[in-house]
């Protein structure tokens, strides 16, 4: 069987006018992204990693390139269509787990299948089944605040993947976490890659704990993606 | 779209403390709609129906063009002394206007009443000059204290009533001149009068020296001439509608008394008409300041409460949320806050009201006006709706990479 990526973007470009001056950010991304890949770019603050991210997810728009999820050019939809293929395609993890602080762990989860064809018994169902699968069944009616680091970001990952996504894009998932809830959270993470051959792109300044399960791995500097050996220092795009 | 609702309410029932500020807001918007409209309402009414009154008065007569060959002096008696005698108003000699006019003038949609009055000048009994009698329709019209005189402009004595037809009132100044004093007898042609009462009214359009009764008058006239209408009208007492509506009226008493009929009135209705008009917008101006400025207050409300959020909003867009989802969810919030807010509003506003000396509102009472709640209801839940519509569009127009970038 023919093995297409799930993500191919080509020499995405994105600037960003600040007063008189434009700074190029991205200046020809290229990356192809197979089922089953755990992708990681590190990158220093301010190279353009969230910028990536949002462009990957459709988020923003690139200036030029263009960006295929299992061959549906992203970035040339309407933003109805993106966000539907967002909520159908894509799981998003942010590294502050961004929950909605007046809804509880259940309403959170619930939120991500607004748009979906269930009934608001199976959205329930659903949203419950896979808190339950974390751990979660016990604090389904709590806010936020009620629950520890670790449980919010178990809820942040059941609202990720409870559409079930071909792929998961991960901005410093254990970044602000203790490592065992790290480890623990890259486990459901790769678990669920693995059993639903989706893949994953993960952006890190460098404290991603899995770095060292990457498929593959590239540094993102001065606007490009330089392929990078796992375990060697850090070859940069002038070379 | 159910789902969206249902996170709308939920969203409004959870952040109970914006909740609480949002339906505040709202509910000062209701409030002080209805009462700043009330009491300037109140205001304007009361001065209103002050105003409405000023100046609606006046006397109508036919003057006669020419003195000379007319039919009057054909039925005088010996006792008529043409040179000094016959109707009059104004110092100038006037035809006869008919009951049928008289009617006609009633019939007028600008005619609040019309009242008959007579105006006879008469050859002094007592010197060489003449008196003007006035014959007033006591019967029950009350255009009379307005025109002629009233009974708390009785200096001495008591008014004279229906029916006292050998009665009479003189004036204040002519009871002077001639030494009369109530209780005591006047002789005028061939009947001996008792005096009632001395009167003092001020500058009336149909102001005579001695008042007497319709019908006193008429016998009196009789026996100056030998033939004379049954009942010999030559001035109308006129109460308009309202001083608004006082050129109305006399358009419609010139058109049925002739072109050469005169009216005598008070030309304050027209100051009055200005200040009524004066008085009508500054309530309403007033009013329309007040809901403007609710109207922003609505939607600064509802625009805050989305800027507040929009790292929120900004989180669901990213999830999969799609524009009309944020719009509807803003503009049920909206509705929920404004329709509530403005309820409590009204209420809270009919409770304020009764709390308020009564004094403030004047004759009227403590009414508050349909279209006044009508608004303090439809303020702010048309406010809500639209500071809703408004803040939907902008929420739904925030970008997503911009929310997160800030975030």
């Amino acid at each position: 069987m023919e093995n297409k990526p799930i993500l191919k973007c080509t020499n995405l470009t994105k600037s960003f006018r600040i007063r008189k001056s434009i700074i190029e950010i991205l200046k020809g991304v290229d990356l192809e992204v197979y089922p089953g890949e755990l992708i990681v770019i590190k990158g220093r603050s301010g190279e353009g990693k969230s910028v990536l991210q949002w462009l990957l997810s459709g988020i923003d728009a690139p200036d030029s390139g263009e960006i295929l999820i299992d061959g549906i050019p992203y970035n040339k939809l309407s933003s109805e269509e993106i966000a539907n293929v967002r909520r159908q395609k894509i799981g998003l993890v942010f590294q502050n787990f961004n929950l909605i602080p007046s809804w509880t762990a259940l309403e959170n989860v619930e939120s991500a299948l607004l748009n979906s064809n269930l009934s608001a018994v199976e959205k329930r169902e659903k949203a419950i089944t896979i808190l339950e699968n974390m751990d979660l069944g016990h604090r389904l009616d709590n806010l936020p605040l009620e629950l520890s680091v670790g449980q919010q970001q178990r809820v942040a990952l059941a609202r990720a993947l409870i559409n079930r996504p071909s792929l998961i894009i991960a901005d410093e998932p254990t970044g602000n976490v203790d490592d065992e809830t790290g480890n623990e959270m890259l486990n459901i993470l790769l678990s669920y890659v693995r059993e639903n051959n989706s893949a994953m792109v993960v952006t890190t300044h460098g404290h991603f704990t899995g770095i060292d399960l990457a498929d593959k791995l590239y540094l993102l500097k001065d606007g490009l993606l330089v392929p990078q050996t796992k375990g060697q220092p850090e070859v940069t795009a002038a070379g | 779209m159910r789902d969206s609702l249902r996170y709308a309410v939920k969203e409004v029932w959870r952040r109970k403390k914006r909740t609480a500020g949002a339906i505040l807001s709202y509910f000062f918007v209701g409030a002080i709609v209805v009462v700043v409209s009330s009491l300037a309402g109140v205001t304007r009414d009361t001065a209103q129906s002050v105003l409405w009154n000023v100046g609606a008065h006046s006397v109508a007569y036919s003057p006669r063009l020419t003195i000379y060959g007319c039919c009057i002096q054909t039925f005088a008696t010996d006792k008529y002394d043409p040179d000094r005698e016959g109707f009059v108003v104004n110092n100038a000699p006037t035809n006869i206007i008919s009951e049928e006019e008289i009617e006609l003038i009633r019939q007028s949609p600008y005619v609040l009443d019309a009242s008959p009055y007579l105006m006879f000048r008469i050859r002094s009994f007592l010197g060489s000059g003449e008196w003007l009698i006035g014959g007033i329709d006591l019967t029950g019209h009350d255009v009379y204290p307005y025109t002629v005189v009233a009974k708390s402009q009785v200096v001495e004595g008591e008014f004279i009533e229906h029916g006292e037809d050998n009665r009479i009132m003189v004036e204040d100044d002519f009871a002077g001149t001639y030494g009369l004093e109530v209780g005591s007898e006047l002789q005028i042609g061939d009947f001996a009068y008792e005096i009632a009462a001395i009167v003092n009214p001020p500058l009336r359009p149909g102001k005579a020296n001695i008042y007497m009764s319709l019908e006193g008058l008429r016998e009196l006239i009789e026996t100056r001439l030998d033939e004379i209408a049954e009942l010999p009208i030559n001035a109308v007492l006129i109460e308009s509608l309202g001083a608004r509506y006082h050129d109305q009226a006399h358009a419609d008493i010139a058109s049925i008394l002739g072109s050469s009929s005169r009216i005598t009135s008070y030309g304050c209705y027209q100051p009055s008409m200005m200040a009524m008009g004066i008085n009508d917008r500054t309530a309403w101006i007033i009013t329309g300041i007040v809901i403007l400025c609710m109207l922003l207050v609505a939607m600064k409300i509802q625009y805050s409460s989305v800027i507040q959020r929009r790292f929120d909003i900004g989180v669901l867009k990213a999830i999969g949320w799609r524009d009309e989802n944020v719009v509807i969810q803003v503009m049920t919030e909206a509705s929920i806050y404004g329709i509530t807010g403005g309820i409590a509003g009204v209420a809270g506003a009919f409770i304020l009201i009764h709390l308020l000396p009564g004094d403030l509102f004047g004759d009227g009472g403590r009414s508050v006006d349909n279209y006044v709640v009508f608004a303090g209801l439809l303020l702010p839940v048309a406010g809500g709706l639209l500071a809703g519509i408004l803040s939907a569009f902008r929420a739904a127009r925030l970008q997503t990479a911009d929310i997160l970038r800030k975030a």
